[in-house]
């Protein structure tokens, strides 16, 4: 029976060609070794019978829900977006996003946020270094207001800055309908990227390597350049790789307070959205593909940044 | 890195001035704007006839979506923390896809196949409304909260292992007793905080949903369209800023349990 048992679970395990070894927390010989010891005090034999199939396994069955489910929520929505931007061949896509106002739309996301993203790497690091560096009255609770753009509704972001920024605007600064605008919101909804992924590196830091730089007679400028900035580098970009994807995709924070005037604060979400109401789907299906290729090249290329750095730290130490 | 106490109030006074400027004033005037013309105001405001349909068909889609989220998130984690099976680094990937995907391209996407053009056409064809009807809200708040469920519980499940259960079938528990007495209780709070997730998401979605939704006041309109459609439609000012602020007051409350489940998940 016991032998049974492990048998079946051993010839499971060689037949996966792509359980990987070493991988955290699915070490099963440690399992196996405890449900020996328990097995061989031999007082519960028999009810162990309906649990041949490996505790803690996942059935086919499940598997297949899983893949299912992916599939009907995920995968095949955008397998139908690719299939209508390709409808008309890629002529028909080319066409629909080399349009001068799907180009313009385009032109006018990335720029944007790209500028977003660049001022985030600045004040987002700055932010981090004050909040774990620093001490001062309130401390947890400015922390805590770092969150505050992720757990609010785009719309409601969007409201708030109308209301301070908009045509009422009680200190008379007017950003609606200008690229100012689009910039404001996107800072604001894309605030927590470079903040929270600074911080736990800086929390992490040796501080011993800048007392050094410092009893060496480096300033505290060149400390910062030649030792924090090196350590903080692969944590500051990917914040701001995330928050650029994220400002591309953005819509709902800038649906209100952009403008949407064409060529000028018109992003590429708002002319998708323009597109489905004027009844071109095919223009909207392939500005929204060209969307989607942008956001996943900005990830992938964090992801082998990402890969690189972690190798070049393992040869390293 | 040592640093002078003039560069560091310098460096204090810049940040809080950045947040300050971008974070507080704004919500500072908005609640100011909410609450000055008095409670009863704010009050009679939230609660017509549009705004109550609105806060019960936002609350509908959550009652829809997490029950969802829930099976399906754990099934997910379960099988891709322990399944060994073709195609797992790709279900991986499929998972973070949702966090990639701009909102209005999700609703695009569902467009293109619930909708009566679409590849799934026949279904509204044959007299079902996806699109421009409560499925599609729930189908585009599914696929924008995905992965949160799921990727909550999954570190939890690698860092349990699967001792204990196999403990507990040596015992002689069944496959469900196992789930219900070993598994759900050692996963509960990440799970917790995954659906405080979802939840908060689901509320605040705006962009996916609209897409798929057709937008009657009192029929269709959830919590985040009807802000849009006050401010946008009615040149209702007042009430755009009162039902933001009500969203606003949800999202507090959300940020404070999931301050507060942290430092459960910390303690355990």
């Amino acid at each position: 029976m016991t032998s049974n048992a492990i048998d079946s679970r051993g010839a499971e395990q060689s037949a996966s060609p792509l359980s990987r070894p070493g991988s955290g927390g699915r070490d099963e010989p440690r399992p196996d070794g405890a449900g020996d010891g328990g097995r061989s005090g031999g007082s519960t034999t028999p009810a162990t019978k309906p649990n041949r199939a490996r505790v803690g396994a996942v059935r086919p069955l499940g598997i297949g829900v899983v893949t299912l489910w992916l599939s009907v929520i995920v995968l095949l929505p955008l397998a139908a977006l690719t299939a209508a931007a390709f409808s008309e061949g890629w002529a028909g896509f080319w066409e629909a996003i080399t349009a001068p106002a799907a180009i313009a739309a385009l032109w006018v996301t990335v720029l944007v946020s790209a500028i977003v993203a660049v001022i985030n790497a600045v004040t987002g690091t700055l932010i981090a270094w004050v909040l774990v560096r620093d001490d001062f009255r309130g401390k947890r609770f400015v922390n805590a207001i770092i969150d505050l753009p992720f757990a609010l509704p785009t719309i409601v972001a969007s409201i708030v800055l109308l209301s301070l920024y908009g045509p009422n605007s009680p200190i008379d600064v007017q950003l609606n309908a200008t690229r100012w605008g689009l910039i404001v919101a996107l800072l604001f909804v894309t605030l927590p990227f470079v903040v929270r992924s600074v911080q736990p590196v800086l929390i992490e830091a040796d501080r011993e390597v800048e007392e050094a730089a410092a009893s060496l007679g480096a300033s505290s400028w060149t400390t910062f350049r030649r030792v924090v900035l090196p350590t903080l580098a692969p944590a500051i970009l990917s914040g701001t790789g995330l928050a650029f994807a994220r400002a591309i995709g953005e819509y709902g924070s800038v649906v209100l307070i952009g403008g949407n005037i064409p060529r000028e604060t018109q992003v590429a979400s708002q002319y998708i959205q323009q597109q489905i109401e004027i009844d071109r789907p095919v223009n909207a299906a392939a500005v929204s593909v060209a969307l989607l290729a942008i956001a996943f090249a900005t990830l992938l290329l964090l992801r082998v940044v990402a890969s690189r750095t972690q190798r070049r730290e393992e040869r390293d130490a | 890195m040592r640093v002078g106490t003039g560069t560091r109030i310098t460096l204090r006074v810049l940040a809080l001035g950045y947040l300050f400027v971008l974070v507080a004033v704004p919500i500072g005037v908005i609640l100011w704007r909410a609450f000055e013309p008095g409670l009863a105001t704010f009050i009679a405001s939230i609660s017509t006839p549009a705004a109550i349909s609105a806060l019960n068909l936002s609350l509908l889609i959550v009652a829809i979506v997490v029950p969802l989220n829930v099976v399906f998130g754990v099934v997910t984690a379960l099988a891709l923390v322990r399944g060994r099976f073709r195609g797992r680094g790709l279900l991986q990937a499929v998972v973070d896809l949702p966090f990639a995907v701009s909102p209005i391209v999700v609703g695009v996407s569902l467009i293109m196949l619930w909708g009566v053009n679409g590849w799934f056409g026949a279904i509204d064809r044959a007299g079902f409304q996806v699109i421009f009807g409560l499925p599609g809200m729930v189908l585009a708040t599914i696929f924008v909260t995905l992965p949160f469920v799921v990727r909550e519980v999954e570190p939890v499940l690698h860092e349990i292992g699967t001792e204990q259960e196999q403990a507990a079938s040596t015992l002689g528990a069944d496959r469900w007793q196992t789930f219900w007495r070993i598994t759900l209780p050692a996963i509960r709070w990440g799970l917790t905080y995954g659906v405080v997730l979802t939840v908060a998401r689901a509320l605040g979605e705006f962009g996916a949903v609209i897409m798929v939704s057709s937008g009657f006041p009192g029929v269709s309109q959830t919590l985040t369209l009807l802000v849009h459609a006050r401010y946008i439609d009615d040149h209702n000012t007042y009430g755009a800023y009162a039902a933001a602020t009500l969203l606003m007051g949800i999202a507090l409350l959300v940020l404070l349990l999931m301050t507060l489940l942290d430092r459960k998940r910390s303690d355990r």
